[in-house]
């Protein structure tokens, strides 16, 4: 549990879990030991509690400038700096004034400064994860069952989210800013199976850079998903999707099997493996390379045209031509993107299904 | 021989010392200190490196008494806004409130398990000075000081001949390790990793699982004070795990050098794991194996 909270996602931010609690618990222990009589079990001990303190705790929270061994004693000493530091902030939260209100108010009108929006008079949701953008804006807040597309990374989850769409209690307006985040997904793997639904029961409204407002329609278009291809494919070579288009500009829906191997699914077990690699050429020329954990290709997501900012998604909505002819996606390439050990994680093969988005209306 | 029972004679009677006006003053002050060193005073309003967002729709949340599981799925449970330091006018003051219980309560176990472990009051202050350098640097440690304590406190500590009876620091920990579920998933995962080794250990002394019992009241009564129906449990659960098992792909990522980290800290684990185990052996005999098993979860 700690050991996977710290080490599956190995930031600076995340890695110091393991270090702190393992040497809380180191510790803790220590008057124990101290009660026993055996030496070597002391000792033993010493060397634990000291391994952790002098040697685990640095590993995994260097301080630029603090040699490695004097981090626990700066810990230590922050604690008593931090303590006394902490007083009159304490006294002051006690009196009723805290600093918290006006740094708040400031933050929230910053974010609010960044992210030009119109004010919404309904219930509002936010694509992809920026959820500072609807609370600055004090946007009646209505989220999809995973607030963060990012988090929708099982078929589950993806299908939970995609079915909220069609409830009445869906919210009015989604705010769909650029599809980017610090998780690195293909642009419309943000809740990949939600995009139909998307565009199918709410159109746009407002365009700025800092996102599409599109406001849910009184009666959806109705768009079907209509089967094109089933290509079988190996990892790391490109496929060419061109072809399937029959040379007109279509959306091209895609569902990628992948399979994982069986050391790769013991490793994922109890240590971590890394989300695939999905990289497009585009008709434009451009070539774009991101992640792609192996539940949402599975679960399905718009592979072409290529769509990330709000300009592109507000084209897709209105099915430009000039977009199709810049963004349409000519090859893709799925490839297994590392691993921390000597096999491989995917199995060689996979099978692409692809779709195309029709209106039948 | 005489030494060792002088010895024992003399640690009894330091510690008989320690229960008068000091003991009430030296908890108080170290829960005070405590306090002081670890909650928001100066909360958080300043952007993370990676996104923080959702922590403040946490705390939108939990003031419109959001279903957990079913209007939000996150890795959180709905005390989820007390993890962090952030400010968020509505729940910022009881946040303070829950964190302060947390703190306050986890420190008086700190200092309870002190006196009886160690010999004098100089001691038992640097060893808790030493505690909460870590105790109060990140959330995580925050709430998993909890199971950590509970295991030494139930299978070190408490009394193996009437063990039946629960200490005060075990209903302490009980409680909030139960509350401590409502925060993280990840924690709930913890606490009942812990709280179903404590319930076997129970059953096969023949004892009634009081422990567990306590555990669910607490946890129960939590849920359902914090406002959510005792019918959503199963659907927060199992979209919790859902959650849960995407994170070892999805999330995953590493830079350089990413080896020697994790080499020193499972090192340092093992060797602290040899150590529980030889103490737990000590104590418990053939039936150790539930202690390392309760400890060991909580590590890996």
């Amino acid at each position: 549990m700690t050991f996977k909270a710290a080490y599956v996602r190995q930031t600076l931010d995340h890695q110091v879990i393991a270090p702190s609690v393992f040497g809380f618990a180191a510790l803790a222990l220590a008057p124990f030991f101290i009660e026993t009589k055996s030496k070597s079990l002391k000792a033993m001990a010493l060397v634990s509690v000291a391994s952790m303190l002098f040697i685990a705790i640095p590993a995994n929270m260097p301080m630029p400038g603090i040699p490695p061994l004097l981090i626990y004693p700066t810990m230590l000493f922050g604690n008593a700096y931090d303590s006394a530091i902490r007083l009159p902030q304490c006294l002051l939260v006690l009196q009723g004034k805290s600093s918290g209100p006006e740094a708040y108010q400031k933050r929230m009108e910053k974010i609010k400064n960044e992210n030009h929006l119109p004010a919404l008079n309904g219930s509002v949701d936010l694509l992809p994860a920026d959820l500072n953008v609807v609370i600055a804006n004090n946007y009646n807040y209505q989220p999809r069952p995973v607030i963060q597309s990012y988090l929708a990374y099982k078929e589950s989850l993806l299908e939970t989210n995609k079915n909220y769409w069609a409830r009445e209690k869906a919210a009015d307006y989604v705010v769909l800013q650029e599809m980017k985040d610090c998780y690195g997904y293909y642009p419309t793997l943000h809740d990949g199976p939600s995009w139909p639904e998307l565009l199918s029961r709410y159109q746009p409204d407002n365009c700025q850079s800092s996102g599409l407002v599109v406001k849910k329609r009184t009666e959806p278009r109705q768009l079907k998903l209509e089967p094109l291809e089933t290509i079988e494919a190996i990892l790391g070579q490109p496929i060419d999707i061109g072809s399937s288009r029959a040379g007109k500009d279509k959306i091209i829906f895609a569902k990628i099997n992948l399979k994982v191997t069986a050391l790769g699914s013991l490793q994922k077990l109890f240590f971590r493996i890394y989300p695939a690699d999905i990289s497009v050429q585009l008709k434009n020329g451009k070539q774009e390379s991101y992640v792609a954990p192996s539940d949402n290709l599975r679960a399905g997501f718009i592979l072409s045209p290529f769509v990330a900012t709000p300009e592109e998604i507000k084209a897709l909505y209105s099915g430009t031509d000039s977009l199709h002819q810049s963004n349409d996606v000519v090859t893709v390439k799925i490839a297994e993107r590392k691993n921390d050990f000597p096999w491989h994680i995917l199995s060689d093969h996979c099978t692409i299904e692809l779709f195309s988005l029709e209106d039948q209306n | 021989m005489i030494q060792a029972a002088d010895s024992a004679d003399s640690l009894k009677q330091a510690a008989s010392k320690r229960n008068g006006w000091l003991f009430w003053l030296i908890l108080g002050a170290v829960i005070a200190l405590t306090v002081v060193r670890t909650l928001p005073w100066i909360p958080r309003v300043i952007p993370v490196s990676e996104d923080d967002s959702w922590d403040l729709a946490l705390n939108l949340f939990a003031k419109r008494g959001a279903l957990s599981g079913i209007d939000y799925i996150f890795t959180f449970g709905p005390l989820g806004f007390i993890y962090n330091k952030t400010y968020f006018p509505d729940t910022y003051s009881l946040k303070l409130l829950l964190q302060g219980l947390f703190c306050a309560l986890t420190t008086a176990v700190m200092v309870l398990q002190s006196r009886r472990l160690l010999p004098n009051w100089p001691l038992s202050m640097a060893w808790i000075f030493c505690l909460v350098s870590l105790y109060g640097f990140f959330g995580d440690v925050f709430f998993l000081a909890i199971p950590v304590l509970l295991v030494n406190q139930y299978f070190l500590l408490d009394d193996r001949e009437i063990q039946y009876k629960l200490s005060i620091e075990t209903i302490i920990l009980l409680s909030l390790l139960a509350l401590t579920a409502l925060v993280k998933f990840t924690f709930f995962v913890a606490a009942v990793w812990v709280i179903a080794f404590i319930a076997l250990d129970e059953v096969l002394k023949k004892k009634l699982p009081t422990r567990l019992f306590l555990f669910a009241a607490v946890f129960l009564a939590g849920w359902m004070l914090s406002g959510q129906p005792l019918t959503n449990l199963p659907t927060y659960i199992s979209t919790s795990l859902a959650v849960a098992s995407g994170h070892s792909e999805a999330m995953s990522w590493s830079e350089a050098n990413w080896q020697w980290p994790i080499i020193a800290t499972m090192v340092s684990t093992g060797l602290l794991l040899l150590g529980f185990t030889y103490l737990a052996q000590k104590r418990m005999a053939k039936a150790f194996p539930i202690a390392l098993l309760a400890e060991s979860g909580l590590f890996f």
